[in-house]
């Protein structure tokens, strides 16, 4: 009996698998000629740049509102307990607009963690407003930029197509076709998660973060803040970033030296460890009369 | 039975949404946990570790109403006795109140009337407590917002009398008798003339709020003067085993707690010492 296409199935998976680690290469040098196409100018990511810019550039918006909450807990305006709760610190007012849009996160008494915080204030003004002004100075590609970078993936969407017609041939002719639509599969994931995963960030964008990263970010004491014109220093350039600051604005969470303070702020987030503290909730049981605390002047 | 009070120091109420802040205080010497927000197997990490590191821990009780016609609830005493335990606290401290009535719950810390009749079931309901629990019990004042006719004891006399019958430990909450004095007109330096000060175990100092010449004792407000003064009168009169600051909410920065602190010492500074 003939092999459809001159392939018996096993060396059609061979072939396929080959192929498609081929146009993996190809779609990540594509990638990397996209990204060096659009570095039209060496000079960007070694000028001036606020902590913020170091932020959204290293993390994306979230960072940013990670990076404003960690400055507002350095001075004492909000405080972060080992549930994971952030609370404001009495009535806390904000130096520039990213800690307004934080700070109106937080009325009551519990207090949020924070995965709100970011999920209230990230899409805000302000915060939007630091990932755009990243995207004009050339650090992030813009969401055109990132549409088109979509193409890079096309040598993997063409040896999946070959892969899908083996398959509807091979189902048409009767052949059995489990270990192919098993290829298919996973190859289709790949190929999904390499589309979707479009860069973020320009080679300027990289040379900014690794400047930061080093220690040498070109203004790292620069607290920016958004002006009618884009970023500028706030207080004439001159506010001292705290180094926590600037580490969780470069390195995220790992930013943080001290391991209760990174715990209490990012261990009960979903993808990192741990899970709340214990204790909560006593155990006197028999009716009311045993929620603890006595605010609100219980007479205690 | 009667205890020597041990010597505590400074401290802060240690309350979950300022676990962090209460272990890092400077000059927090020991720390007090409200008892029914407590699981004695399964305790706050933070408690976990200030115990652990020396500091002293007192389970704080809000909920066994000893000023109840009803005997303390056996399953609430075991808790707060389990939490001594678990925290190995050298003392544990509850109110002169009732909180119960039947299934009724006030949610308050209710005043009882001062009367020789309900002093003796007090005593009763006391020594109970004291018979389940491992470690002493201190006695503190509460804030009342109204007070019973026909009283037959000041305020001190009842405390002294109390105290003298089953050998409790005192609890002097001097925000609490500057409640009474703003909202029943009753002397706090007179309080504290009656009081067997040989049995205090620590002192509670707190802020409040007057509205509509009511004073709120509402652990949110600031420490005020009147209280500190008091603290300092008391100070004067006696070496204070402990003197603790209760803040139940509306938390201010570190740095203000730790200001608030330093008030308390200087006013315990202007009227003696704490001893240490």
């Amino acid at each position: 009996m003939s092999q459809p296409w001159g392939m018996s199935g096993p060396d059609f998976l061979v072939a396929y698998a080959a192929a498609f680690a081929a146009a993996g290469v190809a779609t990540a040098l594509l990638r990397a000629g996209f990204r060096k196409r659009h570095d039209t100018d060496p000079t960007a990511g070694t000028g001036p740049a606020g902590v913020y810019t170091l932020a959204v550039v290293g993390g994306g918006t979230s960072r940013v509102v990670d990076t404003a909450v960690q400055a507002l807990l350095e001075d004492g305006r909000l405080r972060v307990s080992r549930d994971h709760r952030i609370t404001a610190c009495g009535t806390p007012t904000a130096d520039e607009p990213v800690q307004q849009a934080v700070l109106s996160c937080f009325g009551g008494a519990k207090g949020v963690d924070l995965s709100t915080v970011r999920a209230r204030s990230a899409g805000s003004e302000p915060v939007r407003r630091t990932a755009q002004d990243a995207v004009d100075a050339g650090l992030l590609f813009g969401p055109a930029d990132r549409r088109a970078s979509v193409a890079t993936a096309l040598p993997l969407l063409a040896v999946f197509c070959v892969g899908v017609a083996r398959l509807v041939n091979g189902v048409h002719l009767g052949r059995p076709v489990g270990l192919l639509v098993v290829a298919l599969l996973v190859s289709g994931v790949i190929l999904v998660a390499t589309a979707a995963k479009a860069p973020r960030r320009t080679l300027a964008g990289d040379r900014l973060l690794e400047r930061g990263r080093q220690g040498a970010a070109p203004a790292p004491r620069v607290l920016d803040s958004p002006g009618a014109g884009g970023y500028a220093s706030a207080a004439g350039g001159d506010l001292f970033v705290p180094a926590a600051v600037l580490g969780v604005a470069v390195l995220g969470a790992e930013g943080i030296a001290d391991p209760a303070l990174r715990h209490a702020l990012y261990g009960g987030m979903s993808g990192t460890s741990g899970s709340g503290d214990s204790g909560s909730g006593g155990s006197c049981g028999g009716g009311g009369g045993c929620g603890g605390g006595c605010g609100g002047g219980c007479g205690g | 039975m009667t205890v020597a009070p041990p010597a505590l120091g400074y401290g802060i109420g240690w309350r979950p949404r300022i676990d962090l802040t209460v272990e890092r205080l400077p000059g927090v010497d020991f720390v007090e946990a409200i008892a029914e927000g407590l699981a004695p197997r399964r305790l706050f990490t933070s408690l976990r570790l200030l115990r652990d590191r020396g500091t002293t821990v007192i389970p704080h009780g809000v909920s066994l109403s000893l000023g109840g016609a009803e005997r303390p609830d056996p399953r609430r005493l075991a808790h707060l006795a389990a939490c001594a335990e678990a925290l190995t606290s050298p003392l544990v401290s509850e109110h002169v109140a009732f909180t119960r009535a039947g299934a009724w719950n006030a949610g308050h810390l209710l005043p009882v009337p001062r009367t020789r009749d309900v002093l003796t079931v007090l005593t009763e309901n006391i020594r109970i407590a004291q018979d389940q629990l491992p470690v002493p019990l201190a006695l503190e004042n509460i804030a009342p917002l109204l007070a019973w006719p026909d009283d037959e004891l000041t305020e001190g006399q009842f405390l002294a009398e109390l105290a003298d019958r089953t050998g409790a430990l005192l609890l002097v909450d001097v925000a609490n008798l500057h409640t009474a004095h703003i909202n029943l007109g009753t002397d706090p330096h007179r309080v504290l003339d009656e009081l067997p000060l040989e049995r205090l175990a620590y002192v509670h100092v707190a802020g409040g709020v007057e509205r509509d010449g009511v004073w709120h004792d509402t652990h949110t407000h600031p420490v005020g003067g009147p209280v500190l003064d008091l603290l300092a009168d008391l100070a004067a009169r006696t070496r204070l085993p402990g003197v603790l600051l209760e803040r139940d909410g509306d938390y201010p920065a570190d740095s203000e707690l730790a200001a608030e602190l330093a008030a308390i010492r200087g006013a315990v500074a202007r009227g003696g010492h704490v001893r240490g």
